[in-house]
């Protein structure tokens, strides 16, 4: 699953992974922003890390 | 774990800041993640005895706590007042910024009894009620106070 901060500055990915311990793993967006469609890419791009 | 960059245009740049859980075993997977109002990080893990964490997002001013219970499902932060709620069997459980009790709410569920961690949990914008998704696709709403 995945938070935003609520400045968009950052967000968080929790992994369910049955077996192993959790993961709680932090980003910061270095981007601009407030964009619904960096917010689309973003969990794109967190599939691509964590499912790819 | 390096940071990764994507060579398409229309991804963003992101960078990695903090692993909250690295080095803390026996925590089952993640069921309810959150930020705070002031920009912390709270999540809860299936575990037994239930585990919420919260910190800041370097990983540093860790509070954690063990609440009553078996098994946290899902939790949610009010945007507005701050209070967070998280599910332990068929009870939903309102703890205000200072984390002490300050309500209860039920969970009315059919089938299946089985507490399952797919419960989802979520602020209305306006703080105003707790709306609840559980595993028989039934949307309700609660408000904080538990009533």
């Amino acid at each position: 699953m995945i938070s935003f901060s609520p400045d968009n500055k950052h967000f968080v990915v929790g992994l369910w992974d049955a077996g192993q311990s959790a993961r709680v793993i932090v980003f910061g967006i270095e981007s601009e922003p407030n964009s619904e469609l960096m917010k689309w890419t973003i969990n794109n791009l967190v599939q691509e890390i964590f499912l790819g | 774990m390096d940071n990764k960059q994507s060579g398409t245009r229309n991804f963003p740049r992101i960078r990695l800041i903090a692993d909250l859980m690295k080095g803390v075993k026996g925590n089952h997977g993640i069921t309810g993640l959150c930020f705070t109002t002031t920009g912390r990080i709270v999540a809860s893990t299936w575990t037994q005895n239930g585990y919420l964490m919260e910190k800041e997002i370097h990983g540093t001013a860790e509070r954690t706590s063990s609440p009553p219970g078996t098994r946290i499902q899902s939790l949610a932060v009010s945007p507005t007042s701050g209070v967070l709620a998280y599910i332990v069997k068929n009870d939903i459980i309102f703890l205000d910024k200072q984390r002490l009790v300050v309500g209860r709410g039920n969970l009315k569920r059919t089938a299946p009894k089985q507490p399952r961690p797919q419960t989802s949990l979520a602020f209305t914008p306006d703080g105003m009620f707790l709306r609840v998704l559980d595993t028989n696709g039934h949307l309700s709403a609660i408000s904080p106070n538990g009533k």
